[in-house]
């Protein structure tokens, strides 16, 4: 499975937040979404997610997500948001058991192996013991391993990641990594914003390089992510 | 299973409730004769005809009505909370119940029959959150957020339409009665206008019930929900347009009862969690059993019956202070 984007550009209020952006990437890599802030990098997920309108393509192993609805994009792509603020304090396990809505008929029916697909991608997190624990008492690290549980609860390969360890002490970053690390070898595709550039070095195979809405750089990190191509990348965004 | 379980228990209990309710109040029926009655349905006995009459044309469907309004406004609470992300929400959010009071006093003011004061403060309600609705829309922007500022503004404006009238009206005749029609009663019901509500308020509840899991994924906010596969605004008008639906056949039926969309959801998250799948229809059950019961002390506590609405409110924050420890503590990092 391949997540290919074709020369997406996204205006927003007459805007240019998006310009001409286009890059495939392979199943089982792991690809950091760099740049300094209003680079543009969450409106890349947002718009890959369907969630914002924008010129060019999209396509997942072959197939335009354009032309698919919303609960069959949701089967194929997950998304983990960066923080999210829960009005109810649902248990762990059914925050996970939504990751399922997509599968449910008109959103009532629950299929029978939803149950296994929730007690599997807890399993799988190794958060089994937190299912009935409030999701909204856990501790950042928890919270940010339960959202990844619900995303692979959605069934897709293709898991999308919107700076997930900005809110994780060392410990729980260093988890957080592992596992997604362990996700990539297992064949999922993974697109993460990140902040920390030195850290995305060590961890991820490619890494695309955003800057003013456009695509800069892309390629593997030993090559793109050079102490230089860094300086040039947050450097010049200071620049008048 | 746990929940199911609970279900079950609040059923039997609304049960127990019910029956007792059609015992109770100024002639009381004993026990042995309401369940004569009862089971007369089923084959033919014996029931006095004055019980009878009373059972039949008074306390039945007064029973229906209070827990329909009961259930009914329960659950149009519950989903709106869901709706709006935010566990201090009721029915009265997008302008329902100021508008049905303007509705209401137009057609006391113009001196129109008690089944037009019905339709004209249902007209209103709907009305009202139309305007809500409309004027979130001219920003251009479908957020939740403007939504609430559409219903402010519309409840103010109908709020204020209402005080216009109010000012207006005969004080020693429409304005009592339009001051009465405001504060609920369950006591001008007919068979008539229960026969009319009683199937769209059923079929509401029952849709509302079955959209718990996608309630559940509308409370993390429109992004994530959109990327869980909710289509966020069909949803979103589905269930705003069915809570409305309830609360304006509700407030037209039986005037304004207040806190019972407030303070039962909150009894029925303790009881069975926040999961919407259950939260729901035990809304549904818990409403039916509080409205009963403030609907047996209204009719019970002095020689003049007391508008239900003030019971309501009063048995409503009694409890909520009871319950404030437990709600506090469900709430606890969640909504802040």
């Amino acid at each position: 499975m391949t997540l290919v984007a074709e020369d997406i550009s996204c205006r927003r209020d007459g805007r240019l937040v998006l310009d001409d952006i286009s890059f495939s990437l392979p199943d089982g890599t792991m690809t950091a979404l760099l740049g300094p802030n209003g680079a543009g990098k969450t409106t890349l997920l947002r718009v890959i997610l369907g969630l914002e309108k924008a010129d060019g393509r999209i396509l997942l192993n072959g197939a335009d997500l354009s032309t698919l609805t919303r609960r069959e994009v949701a089967r194929r792509i997950a998304y983990v948001p960066q923080t999210n603020t829960v009005a109810f304090a649902y248990t762990v396990a059914d925050m996970v058991a939504m990751g399922r809505l997509s599968h449910a008929r008109f959103g009532l029916i629950t299929p029978a192996d939803d149950k296994d697909a929730v007690t599997g991608a807890l399993a799988r997190l190794n958060i089994s013991h937190l299912a009935d624990r409030a999701y909204t008492q856990l501790s950042g690290g928890e919270q940010q391993a339960v959202l990844i549980a619900r995303a692979l609860a959605q069934g897709g390969r293709t898991l999308l990641l919107d700076e997930p360890a900005s809110a994780l002490d060392f410990g729980q970053q260093k988890r957080l990594w592992a596992q997604l690390r362990d996700l990539a070898e297992q064949g999922y595709t993974i697109l993460c914003t990140t902040h920390d550039p030195l850290r995305a070095r060590e961890i991820f195979d490619v890494a695309l390089l955003m800057r003013q809405g456009r695509l800069v750089d892309c390629g593997a990190v030993g090559s793109v992510l050079t102490d230089e191509g860094i300086d040039t990348l947050y450097a010049s965004a200071h620049v008048p | 299973m746990k929940g199911i379980a609970s279900l079950a228990c609040a059923f039997i209990v609304l049960v127990i409730v019910a029956v007792a309710s059609l015992c109770v109040g100024r002639y009381p029926i004993p026990l042995h004769d309401c369940l004569q009655f009862l089971f007369s349905f089923f084959h033919a006995s014996p029931t006095p005809s004055v019980t009878r009459s009373i059972l039949l044309q008074l306390r039945l469907p007064r029973l229906e009505a209070a827990m329909l309004a009961g259930a009914a406004l329960s659950v149009s609470g519950a989903s709106y909370q869901a709706v709006f992300r935010n566990p201090l929400v009721s029915p009265g959010i997008l302008g329902a119940l100021s508008g049905a009071g303007f509705g209401a006093a137009v057609a006391i003011v113009l001196n129109y029959p008690a089944w037009m004061v019905s339709v004209s403060a249902f007209t209103g309600s709907v009305v009202a959150v139309l305007a809500g609705v409309g004027i979130a829309r001219l920003s251009g922007d479908r957020s939740i957020l403007m939504l609430i500022f559409g219903g402010l503004v519309s409840n103010a404006l109908f709020t204020s339409l209402l005080s216009i009238l109010k000012y207006l009206a005969d004080p020693d005749d429409q304005l009592p009665d339009i001051v009465f029609w405001l504060l609920g009663t369950l006591a001008r019901v007919t068979p008539e206008t229960l026969s009319l509500v009683s199937l769209p308020m059923l079929v509401s509840i029952v849709l509302l019930c079955l959209t718990g899991r996608l309630l559940d994924a509308l409370t993390l906010g429109d992004d994530e929900a959109r990327s869980l596969g909710v289509p966020v605004v069909a949803v979103r008008s589905v269930v705003v347009i069915l809570a409305t639906l309830l609360s304006a056949l509700t407030v037209a039926m039986a005037g304004i009862i207040g806190w019972v969309g407030l303070v039962v959801p909150h009894i029925a998250r303790l009881i069975v969690g926040p999961g919407n799948r259950l939260v729901l229809p035990m809304s549904a059950l818990i409403g039916a059993i509080f409205l009963l019961f403030a609907d047996d002390l209204a009719r019970c506590l002095s020689s003049a019956e007391i508008p239900i609405g003030i019971m309501t409110e009063l048995s409503g924050v009694i409890l909520f202070l009871i319950l404030l420890p437990r709600v506090r503590s469900s709430l606890k990092g969640s909504w802040r």
